[in-house]
């Protein structure tokens, strides 16, 4: 019997371990519709409340994962009306950047995704960071996979486009410095 | 330049601290509830027995019944029609004498106020097609203003429309539920059920003011009423049913054998499917209510009125069927076999076979009728068409009785003369324009590869 279906029998066990496969790819789902790692905290302990109690009446544990993230799309609207959304980034201070001190580029990219739309920005993570093939991401967002595949590679543009303008921004202004100094 | 790998790789570098806390975790561990949801029932729909245990045990088994009937693939959570925070409340509206407002409401985020006068309606694409599996729709409102709005929702297929109104108060937000089960068809011909739903509207019918508007979702259950549901509306004192593979036969008289009933009924739609091409699926089983008296079935045709919130004017014939429900009384002495329990509950299945309401017009009136008489030849008592002029025949939106026998002729002579293209027929009057009295013939001849003239002048020849 796989995970789904036992978890569906009351097997704890079996939900563990669909928590773990599956508690990053919602995570990041949610923080990217909320903005806010906190809230997306709060949303994913209620998805998985919500899919534990639910479970019973899923008639089709192949189903799964996208029943699961239409459960987490429902509580990250509750948890957007609780609390007011506000453009913030998707990393507290508190949880240390890896070395985006020497890193602008990283630095830069979180702050081009940031400003992406919530669900642009869910199939961006969802495919780039979980490694998530097309298929997979249309079947839980209920997108045809070639919109998924035309959003991605249009933010992959926007991200490339505004990571180089910043950077030849920056150059430019290093190099009008320098020449300053030569003169 | 940076390649596509680039991104992707600066993408993950940027966000790998993007992971749940272990404390989530745990807490979820730990807060699992032992209470779970009650798993679906699996199987056919309740049966007779299983109803009458139902009824007799009170309103706390009768939502059991109900939910019996959550037997959706679907699972069971709610859906949104406007993800009202993921796009712009306002996109993808059409507007009919009303305008939109998009704002930030401090309680709910995004919200969409909606300025309209009476006959104003707003409509969208529906992003679900099969609102079968879901029980109600939901909207969060709020209305300003100083006087109350009566509105209605609809729901469109192709030129049909399933519609719930409902009065609005001035207040503050509040969540609107309207139940699937209680919508009713749209007053048009044409009729649809809830499994290809193209798009939705609020309109208003009278009164002004901003209403403004949140989350409207569809929440999980069944837009079909069950026979619990039914016989409640039906017979608050107390009613017997028995479902057949496509008919809910429901009674309070007792001597009413409703299995030979619904054997009667089951071989009309044989006959609709073997001989006139009407055949296919039924979204919900056709129900025929059969009353002790001509008085006890008037009073349900009234509460019907007054449960859809709809005017349905008093039935004249001993049979009456109106949105979708097909109604009759007893006569001791013909009992299972009286004819109209046939002709009414053909009319229920050309109802949700053909998407043509029953309203006395001459395709429902000729094809029940020209059914009745097959399954019962004597019930003809010797009519015979006189082949009257169709401009004739068809002056008025609805057939007058005298008329049944010749608007059953002309299907009779389609089955026996056209038979190979009655599905192009059928397709042609779901489809078509106008009314059926007016451009009914026309649609024939046209899905037949003539013109009304000519096929009347076919249907004088025949025989």
């Amino acid at each position: 019997m796989d995970d789904p279906a036992a978890a569906i029998k009351g097997d704890r066990e079996a939900f563990a371990r669909l928590y773990r496969q599956y508690a990053r790819a919602v995570f990041v789902d949610l923080a990217a519709r909320l903005g806010r790692r906190e809230d997306a905290e709060d949303a994913l302990q209620a998805t998985f409340l919500a899919a534990w109690t639910n479970l019973p009446r899923l008639r089709r544990p192949d189903r799964f994962v996208p029943w699961l993230f239409r459960i987490a799309r429902n509580k990250a609207k509750d948890q957007a009306r609780r609390r007011r959304l506000g453009l913030v980034t998707l990393l507290p201070a508190d949880v240390p950047a890896p070395a985006t001190a020497e890193r602008p580029d990283l630095e830069a990219m979180r702050a081009l995704v940031d400003g992406l739309q919530p669900k642009t920005r869910a199939i961006v993570l969802l495919r780039a960071l979980e490694g998530w093939s097309a298929e997979d991401v249309a079947a839980v967002h209920r997108l045809s996979v070639a919109t998924v595949r035309r959003r991605y590679a249009k933010a992959l543009e926007h991200l490339r486009a505004g990571l180089e303008r910043r950077f030849l921004d920056e150059d430019d202004i290093r190099h009008r410095a320098s020449d300053r100094v030569r003169l | 330049m940076r390649t596509t790998s680039d991104i992707e790789l600066l993408i993950a570098s940027a966000f790998s601290g993007l992971e749940p806390p272990v404390a989530v975790e745990e807490a979820i561990r730990d807060g699992l509830p032992a209470e779970r949801a009650r798993p679906p029932v699996r199987g056919r729909p309740v049966r007779a027995v299983a109803l009458v245990a139902l009824l007799a045990a009170g309103a706390v088994l009768v939502a059991r019944g109900r939910r019996t009937e959550e037997l959706a693939d679907e699972p069971g959570v709610p859906v949104a029609l406007v993800d009202f925070q993921g796009t712009e409340p306002g996109d993808g509206w059409s507007m009919n004498n009303a305008h939109l407002i998009e704002g930030e409401d401090p309680a709910r985020g995004r919200v969409l106020t909606i300025d309209a006068k009476g006959k104003g309606r707003i409509r969208r694409g529906s992003p679900v097609a099969d609102w079968g599996p879901y029980g109600a729709v939901s909207i969060f409102v709020k209305v300003e203003g100083n006087e109350a709005v009566e509105m209605r929702f609809l729901a469109f297929s192709g030129r049909a429309a399933l519609v719930r109104r409902f009065t609005l108060k001035p207040g503050g937000w509040r969540e609107l539920v309207l139940p699937l089960k209680d919508f009713r068809d749209d007053t048009g011909e044409r009729v649809c059920g809830f499994s290809r739903i193209e798009a939705f509207a609020l309109q208003w019918d009278k009164g002004e003011g901003a209403i403004t508007i949140d989350d409207p979702r569809l929440l999980p259950g069944s837009a079909r009423p069950t026979a619990a549901d039914r016989l409640a509306l039906a017979f608050p004192k107390g009613g017997r049913s028995h479902e057949s593979e496509h008919f809910v036969v429901m009674s309070d008289v007792k001597a009413l054998d409703l299995a030979k009933v619904a054997a009667r009924l089951e071989a009309g739609l044989k006959v609709l499917g073997d001989r006139y091409g009407v055949a296919g699926n039924f979204e919900d089983k056709a129900p025929l209510y059969v009353f002790r008296d001509r008085k006890a079935r008037d009073d349900f045709v009234e509460r019907i009125g007054e449960h859809f919130a709809v005017s349905i004017g008093q039935p004249k014939a001993d049979g009456f069927t109106v949105l979708g429900m097909a109604t009759a009384f007893y006569d001791a002495k013909q009992g299972a076999n009286r004819p109209v329990f046939v002709h009414e509950a053909m009319h229920a299945a050309i109802h949700r076979l053909l998407g043509i309401a029953s309203n006395g017009n001459w395709v429902q009136e000729g094809l029940a009728s020209a059914v009745q008489m097959q399954v019962d030849p004597k019930s003809r008592a010797g009519a015979e068409t006189k082949k009257p002029p169709w401009e004739k025949l068809f002056a008025s939106e609805t057939l007058p009785s005298s008329a049944y026998v010749d608007a059953a002729s002309i299907f009779d002579f389609l089955a026996e003369q056209h038979a190979a293209k009655l599905p192009a027929v059928w397709e042609a009057l779901r489809g078509g324009k106008g009314a059926l009295h007016t451009e009914g013939a026309a649609l024939i001849a046209g899905a037949l590869g003539t013109d009304a003239a000519s096929l009347e002048a076919e249907w004088r020849a025949w025989k």
